[in-house]
């Protein structure tokens, strides 16, 4: 079986998959950083992507400072009757069926969507680190057991098993980001047992060995080093995957529960307007989405690139 | 190769057992067989009433055998389910494999002309772009694949039903839209031409995480094969420029596509359950979605066993046509 | 969609509507079903195709699964002929009864019927004697009847004589779904019915019910009564609420039929050619507290979040743009319910300083966030509801925005209504929900809900419809005595007193009446169109087509 795909979107990004795994650099001086850094710098649209991101980011922080209106405000009659109107200067994305400012409701929703991809991306690193790593160093029967266990994880349907854990487990945000992240490891498992299993036989890590360095010791200070590279690729691409599933999830109403906003459940939420004159509201959560999906998207291909001096420039 | 093949069907074998009980567990963890039966009964219910109830309950629990240990349950439902004795629907009371059936047709009919939508698409759009690298072409369909792989499937399918639906028969002034948003077919009219209109936007939808990565991956893919020792001596050699990308390079940039992509092909059921409950498409996605809400745990069970078999089979099927394609793997 | 709790899942007790027939007597005020009336030459021929919300699980109606009143409306009362008609809440003799029955109030009691000599199923076969005793029988095997009959006995093939040795006040719908026994006696009936079954004494028959998809009846040839104008009418099933929508909004469907005023529903008003009927149901909606959950164990606590609502505005918000000074249900039932309908809980207007004084003379205090803290736990409570049900999720949101302000830190934590209704209610792992109920009848009895029998419990197997867990013997008493009293006048004031006592114990919080909706597409859909409670297609056989495009 080959590379690990996020749930249900294939997106083992192509150059990604295709790039030989030796081609990341080995242990990472502070000076090799310095190059992948300026690597990165020159690419204009991952810097955009960046630009973008922080934009988001603080917007999404600074939300209450930025609009006028509350996110959840008390629902009396004098914000029930504002519902339903198309976007004017007061209201730029117009206000939902219960009168609440939907330009307010995108800036908040970033909270909750930017957390949840960032979370999910840290945490299934984290798991995904951890197994590859010691699947890597260790091999064997330990590589085998924890390898089939990813590709147990690779023939069931994400979506179905994500949307079983949520009817079990309930739609709070810990429990959202506790399943995708559960679920996500898979590819980062996958990349870091390469990078151990083609590191295993070098000098460095043998030399280690040989002077009684612990297996600890040596898979975090000696081996992992070199994994970072991918991780941090990975971390950035599963953000973007993560706040799209969070997104599906919330849509089919097994995500974020309201009155907590994301983007998913604005967009579950203003389905039926389709078609209709509240058509409007389908289109500023979506954007959202998109526009920080393809941010994070560019900054994962640049930083990538940036890793991989192999790549045309 | 035969004895690659047996080893694979051998492991495949064992992966679908252990996810059997992982599958299991985890439904049974999570689910309460029994709820389906408690919320069918009213409230407002009287004393005789009652007493029914409570019979019917305690019969559905003994005929879902919950009063055994967990073990001796999946054990049973297990030497079933191989007889393909997969159970009845606690909700309809339908056979479980004929539904399924029913519903995996409709459902392969949307996933093969996505399948087939997105190759095309995938192919012309990664050769054209890794056939003039860095060219206006190749940043304009590059930027419309990353558009489409950062954007949510359902909100493509939102903005298609609202701008290929409604706006063309708000402006037209039609009585019926050109293309459907609802179900397999207008009931009325069984003509050909009907079915398509409705077919139409589910592919669209299900094709588009698809073709925007498989394009991307061709692109790439092309592009690594392209700077190989043998492409430079084709084309050194004189070889015309198209022979040389489409008979060499394609072929073997497809070689490592082929197993991505049926892994990918095998996760459409994850897509298909979206899309599907958009497009209200009576197929294996909704009837994952409808049973999951109802809590109809006869149902699930066997939907994500099929599903796994769905993916290993095809993983089976491209690790065959690796062989075929690729002699190294087939004498290793 | 799943707007309405037990609706399609919940049985059908239609002895129930007997009984409160019989309590209202004669009244001439019940609310009177409006119909769309269309005065124009009735032509013959055409499809119409009509959107269902909802699929029956089975085709046999006397069985658990076959419980969905859509799937009985659609395909039970089109093939399956009965013997009382319900129209404007009361029981007529359908054509299948050759004049009224003769009734011997005993006891015993003893009811003689004649069968119309006409009435044959599609076979030819004659409806006799034999299917009125076949279903019968079936009628008490399967507890589908709350007033079994004792015996029945056929006089002659077209007359039969039924017997209760007890009084059974609901005896009529005993034969509300007449069976040939001819072709299912001895066999196993759930089997013979479950996908769908070609026979039938109604005037259509099912012609194909392909799962998921549509149904599609046929007029039955041999129909005895007054034949279908259409040459056909297929329901076409689409269970997602938002392309329920869409389905008319696109023209794939002639008429929709909605219940609760779902927000989407008022952007079909500006559709051209669109007809709305629209009635208040009986269906209404509310909150259930768990009593036994703290802080809602606490009666003080449970009226301080009554009076933290503002309903009022919750109701003319969602509802009101379809009708207009539409009011919150102040009792157990929806206003609907003429009869039996009282404001006790009119009380409950917002109003904060209640608010503060049933809080702090319960020993609560407000905390510095300004929430009530009292003895270091805080005034927690989660309100739940269904997910998907769009207007109860807004209903959710306005209530929890108002719930906050008034100084309780609400939570909210969703679910299927499988699971709400199957799981949690029963076993009480919950705290506040927001759901309805679709009584089939006016009968306003309630004790299966508020009585103390009526609990969950591990012993009971988690049945009974008390999901509020609330026991006192007030409520019991007074319950019990609507339940067992048959007089109409005693019983409304029994009634009344009874929701008097919800009213100040506060285990339930009424919110809104559901309206039931019909949308059709008037250039095509003629005949009498109603959003009627008794069966929205019971009158179906008299509509015809109006568009030359539906004559396909």
């Amino acid at each position: 079986m080959t590379m690990g795909v996020e749930p249900d979107r294939p997106t083992p990004p192509p150059a990604e998959a295709a790039s030989p795994l030796g081609a990341f650099p080995a242990p990472a001086a502070g000076a090799q950083w310095r190059l992948v850094a300026r690597r990165f710098r020159r690419r204009t649209l991952a810097m955009a992507g960046l630009a973008a991101l922080a934009v988001l980011a603080l917007s999404a922080v600074f939300a209450p400072l930025l609009s006028p209106y509350e996110v959840s405000p008390t629902l009396n009659s004098d914000v029930l009757s504002q519902s339903r109107q198309s976007p004017s200067l007061r209201h730029p994305f117009g206000t939902d069926e219960l009168g609440r400012d939907q330009l307010t409701r995108v800036l908040h929703g970033g909270r909750i969507s930017l957390l949840i991809g960032l979370s999910v991306a840290m945490a299934s690193s984290l798991i995904g680190t951890t197994v590859g790593a010691i699947a890597g160093y260790f091999g064997g029967w330990v590589d085998q057991v924890l390898m089939r266990l990813v590709d147990l994880l690779l023939v069931l349907p994400g979506t179905a098993l994500l949307m079983i854990a949520q009817r079990g487990l309930g739609g709070s945000l810990p429990v959202i980001i506790l399943i995708l992240g559960f679920l996500f490891w898979r590819t980062v498992a996958r990349i870091v047992r390469g990078v151990f299993l083609s590191l295993k036989q070098q000098e460095f890590v043998e030399a280690a060995r040989a002077s009684g360095a612990s297996s600890a010791r040596i898979i975090v200070s000696e081996m992992l080093p070199s994994a970072v590279g991918p991780i941090c690729v990975h971390l950035t691409l599963a953000s973007g995957a993560a706040i799209l599933a969070e997104s599906a999830l919330s849509f089919l109403g097994f995500g974020i529960q309201p009155p907590a906003v994301s983007w998913g459940n604005m967009l579950a939420q203003s389905r039926g307007a389709v078609g209709t004159e509240l058509a409007y509201l389908v289109y500023a959560p979506g954007v959202a989405i998109l526009i920080t999906v393809l941010a994070v998207n560019f900054v994962g291909n640049g930083l990538r690139d940036a890793l991989d001096p192999h790549t045309r420039a | 190769m035969i004895a690659l093949v047996v080893r694979r069907l051998a492991w495949s074998v064992v992966i679908l057992l252990l996810a059997s009980i992982v599958v299991f567990i985890f439904v049974r963890a999570t689910t309460d067989p029994l709820a389906v039966v408690r919320g069918g009964i009213s409230g407002d219910t009287s004393a005789p009433a009652q007493e029914a109830n409570r019979s019917l309950i305690e019969a559905e629990e003994k005929r879902l055998g919950l009063d055994r240990p967990l073990v001796a349950q999946y054990a049973g439902w297990l030497s079933h389910f191989v007889r393909g004795d997969w159970g009845e629907s606690s909700v309809s009371r339908r056979s479980v494999g004929a539904e399924i059936r029913q519903r995996l047709w409709n459902t392969t009919q949307l996933v093969v002309w996505a399948i087939l939508l997105s190759l095309t698409v995938a192919v012309v759009v990664g050769v054209v772009c890794a056939s003039r690298p860095d060219s206006m072409v190749d940043h304009l369909l590059s930027g419309l694949s990353f558009l489409g792989l950062s954007m949510p499937a359902f909100w493509f399918a939102l903005l298609a039903i609202e701008w290929l639906v409604f706006q063309p028969k708000r402006l037209l002034g039609l009585d019926q839209p050109i293309l459907f948003s609802v179900g397999l077919h207008s009931s009325t009219s069984g003509i050909p031409l009907d079915h398509l209109r409705h077919l139409i936007l589910p592919v669209l939808v299900l094709s588009l995480p698809l073709s925007t990565v498989w394009s991307r991956y061709v692109r790439a893919s092309m592009l690594d094969v392209m700077s190989a020792p043998y492409i430079r001596t084709a084309r050194a050699k004189g070889v015309p420029r198209r022979r040389v990308l489409l008979r060499h390079a394609l072929r073997n940039a497809l070689i490592p596509f082929t197993t991505v992509s049926a892994v990918a092909i095998g996760h459409l059921f994850g897509g298909v359950i979206v899309t599907e409950s958009i497009f209200a498409w009576p197929g294996m996605g909704q009837l994952f979605f409808s049973a999951l809400l109802a809590g109809d745990t006869n149902v699930v069970l066997p939907w994500l066993m099929v599903a796994a078999s769905f993916v290993l089979v095809l993983v089976l099927i491209s690790d065959i046509l690796l062989g075929v394609l690729d002699p190294r793997v087939r004498a290793s | 969609m799943a707007t309405i709790m037990t609706w399609g899942a919940m049985r059908v007790f239609t002895g129930a509507l007997t009984l409160a027939i019989l309590a209202t007597g004669c009244s001439s005020d019940t609310s009177t079903p409006t119909a769309t009336t269309i005065e124009e030459p009735v032509t013959a021929g055409g499809t119409l195709v009509l959107g269902a919300s909802q699929e029956p699980n089975c085709a046999d109606w006397y069985a658990p699964c076959g419980s969905s009143s859509w799937g009985q409306d659609m395909m039970g009362r089109q093939t399956m002929p009965r013997a009382f008609d319900v129209v404007d809440y009361r029981y007529r003799p359908s054509a299948l009864l050759a004049g009224e029955p003769t009734l011997e109030i005993g006891p015993p009691q003893k009811v003689t019927l004649r069968i119309n000599p006409a009435a044959v199923w599609s076979d030819g076969q004659p409806i006799t004697a034999k299917d009125f005793k076949y279903s019968a029988e079936q009628a008490r095997l399967t507890g589908t009847t709350t007033s079994p009959a004792t015996s029945v006995d056929e006089l002659d093939p077209k007359s039969v004589v039924v017997t209760w040795s007890d009084p059974a006040p609901g005896w009529r719908d005993q034969f509300s779904r007449i069976l040939p026994s001819h072709l299912l006696e001895g066999k196993d009936r759930t089997a013979e019915l479950r996908d769908g079954y070609k026979w039938s004494g109604g005037p259509w028959i099912i012609d194909h019910w392909t799962k998921g998809q549509e149904i599609k009846l046929v007029p039955n040839p041999r129909y005895w009564g007054k034949k279908p104008n259409l040459d056909a009418v297929v329901f076409k099933i689409i269970p997602d609420a938002a392309a329920y929508l869409a389905a008319y909004k696109t023209g794939q469907v002639d008429m929709i039929f909605v219940q609760g005023a779902q927000p989407e529903v008022l952007e079909l008003k500006p559709l051209p050619d669109t007809g709305f009927e629209i009635q208040l149901g009986l269906t209404h909606e509310f909150i259930t507290f768990n009593t036994a959950k703290p802080p809602l164990d606490s009666r003080s606590v449970r009226q301080a979040l009554a009076y933290a609502s503002d309903r009022d505005i919750i109701v003319s918000q969602l509802s009101g743009p379809l009708m207009p000074g539409i009011k919150p249900a102040q009792s157990f039932m929806s206003p609907a319910n003429k009869e039996f309908y009282s404001e006790p809980f009119a009380r409950y207007r917002r109003d904060l300083t209640r608010v503060t004084q049933l809080m702090t003379g319960d020993g609560w205090a407000k905390g510095t966030d300004g929430i009530w803290v009292k003895a270091g736990m805080k005034a927690t409570v989660e309100l739940n509801t269904m997910t998907g049900n769009r207007r109860r999720e807004l209903t959710q949101e306005i209530l929890l925005s108002q719930w906050k302000e008034a100084g309780f830190d609400v939570t909210v934590n969703n679910t299927a209504s499988a699971t709400l209704l199957g799981e949690w209610h029963p076993r009480g792992t919950f705290q506040a929900s927001i759901t309805g109920a679709a009584p089939s009848s006016t009968e306003p009895n309630a004790c299966g809900r508020f009585c103390s029998s009526g609990i969950p419990t591990e012993a009971n197997r988690y049945q009974g419809g008390n999901f509020f867990r609330i026991s006192s013997p007030e409520l019991d008493s007074a319950w019990g005595a609507v339940a067992r009293e048959v007089d109409a006048a005693k019983r409304v004031q029994l009634v009344r007193q009874a929701n008097e006592l919800l009213a100040e114990e506060v285990p339930v919080l009424p919110l809104s009446p559901v309206l039931d909706i019909v949308v059709f597409n008037s250039a095509k859909v003629g005949g009498p169109v109603s959003a009627d409670p008794g069966g929205i297609f019971s009158r179906i056989n008299e509509w015809h087509c109006r568009a030359s495009s539906c004559r396909s």
